[in-house]
């Protein structure tokens, strides 16, 4: 250990030489603790992201490229047919184009009518008018019904036998057959149940984004002459641009995928008005083909989806302002 | 003080004017709900065709009796009451340490897991239900609520989102102070920070309730053809597509009423919760 001789020397080479060490050692021993403190807290979102999301993916990328059936994958029987699926889909399927336009149709007129309506409930509940909680919750309940259960209601109220909304619109001199509701009009009746269920969400986080627009500078640029429109304009806007760019994209994303309203709505009355995800859904439990048609079909979906949102975030993205930058 | 005066007025003008719009607009949307729990009280199917549309005469509950005792009603909420109670005690637990973990502690690889976490968001289902779907029924566990308990597992990334905004904004002096007492991190998080998390914990509460309970794609896949383990919302799906009668409208409507209810109820009572769920969603970091 240590010499008697040259105690000096070596009590400072001892100090100095280990311990430089021992600090790099210990410093990288206490990061690998904490990494591992780390892993441990968040293992359980390791486990359902890995059981729950990447296996199933990995599944259907592996269904896609078979002809199998879930009869098929239950007794072991796999058949690989390369991209067979994907090419029936796209070159084979009649209804996989008419799907896809009426996912567009549906995302773009949900998405956008619905933030435009948002906004405006917006500013108007956050002007000072009396009752804005009461407004508030009230706007948003439709948002709040169980989505079969409205469905079923605005089924009853496009419903061709008595419809209540063409003997409303006759009343105001606008004639609408009442069978084309759920039928050649299936598609809109949907965007227009699926806006109303979606304005009170969008609505109250709009709102809050209006809370954080600072007031001083409404009241500097009112002093130095802005009208009204000016300075939404100019001050507004920016400020809540991120937060519309975020119920925007998020819409799109949920919107290009939407199945549960379209389905209970117009499911059983129109197939010309089905989405991608209700193609999907159609065939997955079908005995012949259907766990790898249906794989290759809500992959397409998940492309689709990619593509979109990449786009978007260039197009629209590069237009957002941060109150932070 | 003319001027004063016709500003002034002008002001309450424009804010009585804005007022009644908001009225309107709230009444509109509220409507087709109130049309719903007219039609339920209607003594015969006939009185829904009716145009222009008739009044209950008289007003019966007579369709909320039958829906109650025809499709047992009691076995749908404990059937949905069942999965709910394993999709809660999963969910706040995964959430409450996952949340934790991202809001205090330091690990190699964290950005990437967090990047991985908000990319889960933006997932298709259809991608991972289909399979799943597959999956489970090779494992013959179809008709049984182990394919809509365990997913729980993972906590939801917008909750583990919520947990560590919340946890982020608690001084980390209180960690610090237990950590020097010896304090370990589940002990920190359970006996320190959990007793203030009570607001968020609601906010999960209640959206995880109204998942579950709103919830048609995931029962409808899983629990399909299995009639005595359907929840009450895919109960009122199938009964409405397969069974549906013209005359069976005011049941139709008195079911939906009764499954309409516990989500609305809830909205009023946990008003505060809710708002601030729903904000904190657009709140990205």
């Amino acid at each position: 250990m240590m010499m008697q001789s040259d105690a000096t020397d070596s009590v400072v080479r001892q100090e100095q030489a280990p311990s430089e060490k021992t600090l790099k050692r210990n410093a990288k021993m206490r990061g690998r603790k904490e990494t591992l403190v780390f892993y441990a807290f968040i293992l359980p979102f390791i486990l359902g992201f890995s059981l729950f999301t990447v296996f199933p993916m990995v599944m259907s990328l592996i269904f896609s490229v078979n002809k199998i059936s879930i009869l098929d994958y239950a007794q072991g029987y796999w058949d690989f047919i390369g991209f067979e699926n994907f090419k029936t889909v796209l070159f084979g399927d009649d209804y996989f184009f008419i799907a896809m336009k009426n996912t567009f149709i549906f995302a773009f007129l949900r998405v956008f009518i619905c933030v435009f309506l948002s906004l405006l409930v917006a500013l108007l509940l956050n002007s000072k008018i009396p009752g804005r909680k009461l407004f508030r919750t009230l706007i948003y309940i439709p948002a709040i019904v169980p989505v079969v259960g409205s469905s079923v209601l605005w089924r009853q109220l496009f419903d061709g036998r008595s419809s209540i909304l063409s003997y409303l619109l006759s009343k105001i001199g606008i004639q609408v057959d009442a069978t084309l509701w759920l039928g050649q009009y299936g598609l809109y009746s949907a965007i227009f149940m699926s806006i109303v269920m979606g304005i009170g969400p969008t609505m109250i986080m709009i709102l809050a984004a209006l809370q954080g627009v600072p007031q001083e500078m409404h009241e500097a640029a009112q002093i130095d002459g802005a009208g009204a429109l000016r300075r939404f304009w100019y001050i507004t806007v920016p400020f809540i641009s991120s937060i519309l760019f975020f119920v925007s994209i998020t819409g799109f994303i949920s919107c290009l995928q939407a199945y549960a309203e379209v389905d209970l709505l117009i499911g059983s009355v129109s197939n010309s008005s089905m989405t991608m995800s209700m193609l999907a859904m159609n065939y997955y439990r079908d005995p012949r083909i259907g766990l790898g048609y249906s794989s290759a079909i809500s992959w397409l979906i998940f492309i689709i989806v990619l593509v979109f949102t990449v786009i978007y975030f260039s197009v629209a993205g590069k237009k957002v302002f941060y109150a932070g930058d | 003080m003319q001027f004063f005066c016709e500003k002034k007025f002008r002001n309450r003008l424009s804010s009585f004017v804005l007022f009644l719009v908001a009225l309107v607009l709230s009444v509109l949307l509220v409507l087709p709900l109130v049309w719903m729990v007219i039609q339920s009280l209607q003594p015969n199917g006939d009185n829904i065709y009716q145009l222009p549309p008739v009044l209950p005469n008289p007003a019966t509950l007579a369709n909320f009796k039958t829906v109650f005792d025809e499709w047992n009603i009691p076995q749908l909420f404990v059937n949905t009451m069942t999965i709910m109670a394993g999709v809660m005690v999963l969910t706040l637990f995964s959430s409450l340490f996952v949340g934790y973990g991202f809001a205090r502690l330091n690990g190699k690889g964290k950005n990437v897991m967090f990047g991985i976490l908000m990319s889960t968001m933006m997932l298709p289902w259809a991608v991972t239900l289909i399979p799943s779907y597959a999956v489970w029924a090779k494992l013959g566990m179809l008709g049984t609520y182990w394919p809509l308990i365990l997913p729980a597992i993972g906590g939801g990334a917008f909750n583990i989102l919520l947990i560590r905004m919340f946890i982020m904004n608690i001084p980390r002096a209180l960690d610090e102070a237990a950590t020097i007492d010896g304090c370990s991190k589940v002990r920190i998080l359970i006996t320190i920070l959990l007793p203030q998390l009570w607001p968020v914990i609601a906010t999960i509460v209640v959206f995880t309730f109204n998942g579950v309970w709103n919830d048609y794609v995931a029962p409808m896949t899983y629990l399909w053809g299995y009639t005595d383990k359907y929840t009450f919302s895919i109960k009122l799906a199938t009964s409405f597509r397969n069974e549906f009668q013209v005359n069976d409208w005011p049941k139709i409507m008195a079911a939906s009423t009764l499954l309409s209810l516990p989500s609305i109820l809830i909205v009023f009572f946990a008003q505060n919760a809710f708002t601030r769920g729903i904000v904190t969603t657009g709140l990205k970091n």
